[in-house]
């Protein structure tokens, strides 16, 4: 799980048409979060970030975990990229399962701003 | 002032009329196809696929009674067609083609056209339409179907959604039950109820060009008599991602700024500048295509969802 202050924190190093895929994913997760800041109450703890083959394009998956008092939610943000936009390496391990979790890759690829 | 007791609006004549609640009688217009299967520029997958659907049409005599299919799948006489993909992609244009090639008539439905206000009123447009056109022998193109054939409500709470799933009732039976032609084609049929995707005989995808098709298409696109210095495989090299629709759009815009400035050979970059402001525009467009769902969690599932939790959230 990437904790929410290190994505709100973070840029992508680096040039690369890999590079661009991690940026643009941490684009879509920063504007998720905030999204969720506005729509959810209770304290955010952090997000996944998945990945989906769907028929046309592959779907990008926002998971975000907040607790207000004792009860947990989840809130889920999605987008639809083409596939010219994932990387080939990702594009087949995404074809190969269900949904693909990329959380602990992107928290990787994150530098301090 | 003197009170007039013989006031013209007092008589009963002189009232208004109630405005009509009678709902429009639609007048379906029947209409020819307007491209051929020559017009269409398309993976040769897709095209093979449309091949596939004629035939099976053309053929229905030698099927199902020649060869005895009629004994293994009642009721097949009739086609319907499902053709689905991004937008700008070809649907409509095959959709036109593929009843061309089978020396049809056509209807085209819009949805807004046949959803009524009044509950109750569309499911009697949809029968009026599959009557009109069995009696016309046309075939019906609906555009845009996921409107009509999304998912049906599971959970009735107004007259509204029993009026949609009554209508969703009324086109499964019409479709189980029409013997000719009717062709849907949409952007989104992941929306499509499962009970409506069984009884559509073929699913085709359409897809985005690849570099082949989309230096075809820039060259389709751009006429002859456009006097231009391109070079189309360059152009289709360095912009994908795009649909015939798009490169149709770029070569109209690039034609007009050139036009403007009156370009006595239209450069390269005028095609260049206006795919890019429309792969601009789609960008735009895709980061704003974002849905959001909520659900509760119990302790147990987001322990399980992510181990990094503060260790006292945990253990509380």
């Amino acid at each position: 799980m990437i904790p929410v202050i290190l994505a709100l924190g973070a840029v992508i190093v680096g040039g690369g048409l890999l590079a661009a895929f991690w940026e643009d994913i941490l684009g879509f997760l920063k504007k998720a979060i905030r999204k969720v800041q506005q729509v959810v109450e209770g304290v955010l703890y952090g997000s996944k970030v998945l990945i989906r083959k769907l028929s046309d394009g592959f779907k990008e998956i926002s998971r975000h975990y907040s607790k207000l008092g004792d009860v947990w939610q989840e809130t889920t943000v999605t987008r639809t990229v083409p596939a010219s936009q994932v990387p080939e390496d990702i594009r087949k391990r995404a074809e190969r399962c269900d949904e693909l979790d990329i959380t602990d890759e992107l928290e990787m690829e994150l530098q301090s701003a | 002032m003197p009170i007039n007791r013989n006031h013209e609006l007092s008589t009963p004549a002189a009232l208004p009329q109630a405005s009509s609640r009678q709902p429009k009688v639609i007048q379906w217009q029947v209409v020819t196809p307007k491209h051929i299967l020559e017009d269409l520029i398309l993976a040769s997958e897709t095209y093979n696929q449309l091949l596939d659907v004629i035939s099976y049409f053309q053929n229905r005599d030698l099927l199902f009674r020649q060869w005895g299919l009629a004994e293994r799948f009642a009721s097949q006489a009739g086609l319907a067609v499902n053709l689905y993909g991004p937008p700008g992609t070809g649907k409509t244009l095959a959709a036109h083609a593929i009843i061309s090639a089978l020396e049809m008539s056509m209807i085209c439905v819009d949805y807004a056209e046949i959803e009524s206000k009044y509950v109750g009123e569309t499911s009697k447009n949809l029968s009026a339409l599959f009557k009109t056109a069995q009696e016309q022998g046309a075939a019906i193109f609906f555009d845009e179907a996921d409107a009509l054939l999304s998912k049906r409500v599971t959970n009735m709470t107004s007259a509204t959604d029993v009026s949609v799933n009554q209508t969703r009732s009324v086109l499964l039976n019409l479709l189980n039950n029409y013997q000719g032609v009717i062709i849907f084609a949409t952007n989104f049929v992941q929306n499509f109820d499962a009970a409506f995707l069984r009884r559509i005989k073929y699913h085709v995808h359409f897809q985005l060009p690849d570099v082949e098709l989309r230096e075809k298409l820039w060259q389709m696109y751009i006429p002859w008599q456009m006097p231009c210095h391109v070079d189309f495989a360059q152009l289709a090299a360095k912009y994908d991602n795009i649909s015939g629709s798009d490169i149709a759009s770029a070569v109209f815009t690039a034609a007009v700024q050139a036009a403007r400035f009156q370009d006595r050979l239209i450069p390269q970059s005028r095609f260049e500048q206006a795919i890019g402001n429309i792969i601009q525009v789609k960008k735009a467009n895709a980061d704003s295509e974002i849905t959001v769902r909520k659900r509760f969690l119990t302790e147990e599932q987001a322990k399980a969802e992510f181990k990094l939790l503060a260790k006292e959230e945990i253990e509380k």
